[in-house]
């Protein structure tokens, strides 16, 4: 390998994921109760998940499963990631929003603009709780 | 040292001609998925492999000709060689590919091809930085002692990683029966990246799937259950680098926490996901949980 193969190569690899965008292609959806559900329990086997707070935008939420325990849906690209949270977790409400960082390397904040009532309720949640 | 061409490299542009044109067959027909970030994750990937790979190709090379040096046999260039040699190097990457998955020193590695939710042309590009590291490679060495030339062994090597390219696709459901039984396809490959509990740590296979067949690791991709892509704990993130080293991180910081050797030993040496207390999930763990959750009556 030569500096030139490898400036070609790097030239491709940027045409090509930019053809990507230009076709519009990864567009996500936005998330519903029952598919937030659905997603965390697909990724946390044996947990079965039962209500949901969907943030405005549809792109993450908090999802409450039978025994208590709490996960975070949330969107990567035109996919989702999911996290059990263990708690108690720091969580704070600003405004609107609850903001929550799951303590794992790269993986950062996720903002859920769920209102002021419910983001309050759900930083009590996830600061007093035990972990289920 | 023979100058066979490298098939790889030569195959290149038509990587680039697939990717494009499967990129188009999603646009209009809504079948299998790209995204932008994750599509230029993938190639950087590879475009990176690439360079860790002529970084430490040569140390592979001097390895495999000392290896062929003690050769048991005089195997030479005949026509029948060519066909034995691509058999049993896809047998060797059969054992190479349990490897990455079942230890967690070769997962630490392999974990990147499998880092992408998605799956697409572009993912079969989506390589390892650290196959030198993670000694992967002493899969082929048993091949030079036989007395295969490592020019064939690497030149077969090759021919197999373009034809696991084409597997990489959502686009193709199965091919003719009679081919199903025999290669890795796309349906048998679309089985080996899901993280359904059903599909974990199934279909190795590079290019023969009977190694499945024969080795009982082969699981059928069932049209009720779609593929779910990634990992059992996905990234979250786009970062390369983390990408590239996170599991690496991972084992680092498990050994330097570990209160034993035998917890050192298994954080590096276990499967995936194995802790001293079981509160991780290996593949089995997960597979288990499963078969309970599916033995419980219906609610």
């Amino acid at each position: 390998m030569n500096w030139l193969t490898l400036a070609g190569s790097l030239a491709a690899v940027l045409v090509t994921a930019g053809l990507v965008k230009l076709l519009g292609l990864g567009r996500g959806d936005a998330l519903d109760a029952a598919t937030a559900c659905r997603l965390a329990g697909d990724a946390h086997v044996g947990h079965r998940f039962v209500a949901a707070a969907i943030a405005r935008d549809g792109r993450s939420a908090l999802v409450e499963g039978g025994a208590g325990e709490i996960a975070l849906v949330r969107a990567h690209g035109d996919k989702w990631v999911t996290r059990l949270l263990a708690r108690p977790l720091a969580a704070r409400v600003e405004g609107d929003a609850l903001i929550i960082a799951p303590r794992e390397t790269m993986f950062g904040a996720t903002t859920l603009t769920l209102g002021a009532a419910e983001a309050a309720r759900w930083a009590a949640k996830l600061q007093d709780g035990a972990d289920a | 040292m023979p100058d066979l061409p490298k098939p790889v490299d030569l195959a290149v542009p038509g990587f680039i001609a697939l990717m494009i044109l499967e990129m188009l067959f999603v646009r209009w027909r809504a079948r299998g998925a790209y995204e932008p970030r994750d599509t230029l994750s993938s190639l950087l990937l590879g475009t990176g492999s690439t360079v860790a790979g002529a970084l430490t190709g040569g140390l592979v090379l001097l390895t495999a000709l000392w290896f062929y040096e003690l050769r048991l046999f005089d195997i030479g260039w005949a026509w029948w060689a060519w066909g034995l040699c691509f058999v049993l190097d896809d047998l060797a990457y059969f054992f190479t590919h349990w490897f990455m998955h079942r230890v967690r020193w070769g997962w630490a590695s392999h974990v990147v091809h499998h880092s992408s939710q998605h799956y697409n042309l572009s993912t079969a590009l989506r390589q390892t930085w650290t196959g030198f590291f993670s000694l992967v490679w002493v899969f082929r060495l048993p091949l030079f002692l036989i007395g295969f030339h490592p020019a064939m062994v690497f030149f077969c090597a090759g021919l197999n990683l373009i034809y696991q390219f084409w597997i990489h696709t959502e686009t193709i459901g199965r091919m003719p029966r009679w081919f199903e039984a025999v290669m890795n396809t796309p349906s048998h490959h679309r089985v080996h990246h899901a993280t359904n509990p059903r599909y974990l740590d199934r279909n190795y296979a590079g290019v023969f799937i009977v190694w499945d067949r024969l080795f009982g690791t082969f699981e059928p991709e069932h049209d009720d259950e779609r593929p779910r892509y990634g990992i059992v704990k996905n990234l979250g993130s786009f970062n390369l680098v983390w990408a590239a080293f996170h599991e690496w991180v991972g084992i680092a910081r498990d050994v330097v926490g570990a209160k034993s050797w035998r917890e050192r030993w298994f954080y590096v040496a276990g499967p995936p996901g194995w802790s001293p207390d079981g509160s991780r999930d290996t593949a089995e763990a997960i597979k288990a949980r499963w078969e309970a959750t599916r033995a419980q009556p219906a609610e």
